[in-house]
């Protein structure tokens, strides 16, 4: 086989897998020992990029790396165990050979390793660690990737990302940082955190315009995959999980309709619905259904019913523009923010005109926090267009312009400039 | 709380070459053995030993050991923490070492030296 060919099943398999296995060696070592678990995940890819460009791509390549990533484990187990204490729980197990080699069996089947990755997913998440260092945790330990990888994604350099990594995984050395999923009023407190975590990952992903699709894409699919892992436990897989997983999949299923081959941004009502995923769509609506029990009403709840009426309007002039002020009005209320209140304005411009959008505007507490949102003149210059106030309108783009930061947006207002 | 040394014994032919099945058997009987006694906070250290070995009668006469086909050998050992002699054999009641032909443990108490 050609060596590329290797190299491109090496990287798919990196992505699917890598997360697993840093799950697991981390659970054996211990969270103080993290970086452990990522050298021997790297040792390991690197040894089977080696060995199956030599003898071929074995039957089953993921056994053959938890094989081998057991096997390792194993001899540094063996190694260290004078020098080094691993998980707490088992590391007494670990030092001797009566029982090392059985423990570790037990610690790699599939239940354990999907528990594993929601405790790493917890662990990344440890309000010790800021957000930013989260969320670079989380995509290099779990979603494979490496750290040219976040720092495209986030439009940041190797060098800024190796710092957020750096300081996470101190916290991880130096705060003995549980591996567990929490329980009892713990539980609630700290999913929310890891449920704002992926929805923030996400929207990195989803709102950037910057991003060339292939980024945004993968960013988007791995916030789904952590999402399934949680909506699929029975004690993380709460009605707020489920809206959650909801709403990345609505969101996920319009993504690659939002800009067109030139890289130019596509409004909604110009968009081909056609080209909408709607396995995705279906996804979505199941989930959204998961959702829907209890009283359990998050901003994802919220959201995700918002996306859905978008999803389920066949035309532009069929959306019902009435039940998703409503869902604003509600979602205002839960999360009081000028950006809710902003998106709120638009549904009021769709159902009472222009004019009525000015004033909701106008009335927005905080608004001024948006001053430097390149979106808020955006939108102003819009409806100043449509209320006939063209100097305001060219103002405000005009402003739009100098704030955005993307190509493609700043072609967008140039258009709106220009007509 | 006192310290406790538990050496295993059994005949040779433990050592026969089991199936995989067998192995994997045995390997999760000590694990849970050994595991138990860890729950509880009293399992300090412990290893298997390999059926070859040296007899050294002075520092330079050093022979292999005489492990006859058939006999009893110490296997391993364990260090565990007990209250008495009474704990420790209570917590060497469950050990797998019986199942093996000839099998037998010996408790011996660590002796504690006075400063």
């Amino acid at each position: 086989m050609q060596s590329t060919a290797i190299h491109d099943i090496v990287a798919n398999i990196t992505r699917t897998e890598a997360g697993k296995l840093t799950s697991v060696l981390t659970r054996v070592f211990g969270t103080h020992n993290l970086e452990m678990a990522e050298d021997v995940v790297q040792d390991v890819l690197i040894k089977a990029l080696e060995t199956w460009q030599e003898k071929g791509v074995p039957e089953n390549p993921e056994a053959w790396l938890f094989r081998a990533a057991k096997n390792r484990a194993i001899d540094i187990i063996r190694s260290q165990r004078r020098k080094q204490t691993f998980a707490a729980d088992i590391n007494t197990l670990l030092e001797s050979e009566y029982t090392a080699t059985q423990t570790l069996e037990e610690c790699f089947t599939d239940n354990e390793i999907r528990d594993d990755q929601l405790r790493m997913m917890f662990a990344c998440c440890h309000p010790d660690v800021n957000r930013q260092g989260q969320i670079a945790l989380i995509l290099k330990t779990l979603s494979g990737f490496s750290v040219s990888q976040i720092a495209r994604a986030f439009i940041t350099t190797n060098d800024t990302i190796e710092k957020r990594l750096y300081r996470a995984r101190q916290v991880f050395r130096e705060k003995n940082i549980g591996f567990e999923i929490p329980s009892g009023d713990m539980l609630e407190e700290r999913l929310d955190n890891i449920l704002e975590t992926i929805y923030l990952l996400f929207n990195e992903a989803h709102s950037a315009s910057y991003h060339d699709s292939l980024v945004r894409i993968d960013l988007a699919a791995d916030s789904i995959n952590l999402c399934n892992l949680l909506a699929n436990h029975p004690i993380t897989g709460l009605p707020r999980t489920n809206a959650l997983l909801a709403l990345l999949y609505f969101h996920t299923a319009r993504m690659l309709t939002r800009t067109d081959v030139d890289g130019n941004l596509v409004l909604m009502k110009d968009q081909d619905r056609s080209l909408w995923n709607w396995e995705m769509i279906h996804l979505g609506m199941y989930h959204l259904q998961r959702a829907s029990t209890g009283n359990d009403v998050s901003r994802y709840h919220l959201e995700a019913a918002i996306a859905y009426e978008h999803c389920k309007a066949a035309t532009y002039g069929d959306t019902d523009w009435e039940q998703i002020l409503h869902f604003y009005n509600i979602l205002m209320k839960l999360v009081p923010t000028p950006v809710v209140m902003l998106n709120r304005a638009i549904a009021i411009k769709e159902l009472n005109g222009a004019a009525d959008a000015l004033k909701a505007i106008k009335e927005i507490p905080g608004i001024d926090y948006l001053q430097n949102y390149y979106l808020l003149h955006a939108i102003l210059g819009e409806l100043f267009t449509e209320t006939g106030n063209t100097d305001s309108a060219k103002k405000h783009y005009e402003k739009a312009l100098q704030l955005a930061v993307s190509d493609a947006e700043k072609r967008f207002i140039q258009r709106k400039l220009n007509i | 709380m006192k310290e406790y040394l538990l050496i295993f014994r059994s005949n040779t032919a433990a050592y026969s070459n089991p199936n995989p099945e067998e192995l994997a058997k045995s390997m999760e009987q000590w694990k849970n053995w050994i595991g138990g006694i860890a729950e509880q906070g009293k399992f300090n250290a412990g290893q298997p030993l390999t059926q070859d070995g040296k007899v050294m009668r002075s520092n330079s006469n050093i022979t292999d050991a005489p492990f006859a086909e058939g006999k009893e050998v110490v296997n391993g050992y364990l260090l565990i923490k007990a209250a008495d002699y009474n704990e420790a054999c209570k917590l060497s009641a469950g050990c797998p070492i019986f199942e093996d032909a000839g099998g037998s443990i010996e408790v011996r108490e660590i002796n504690m030296m006075v400063m």
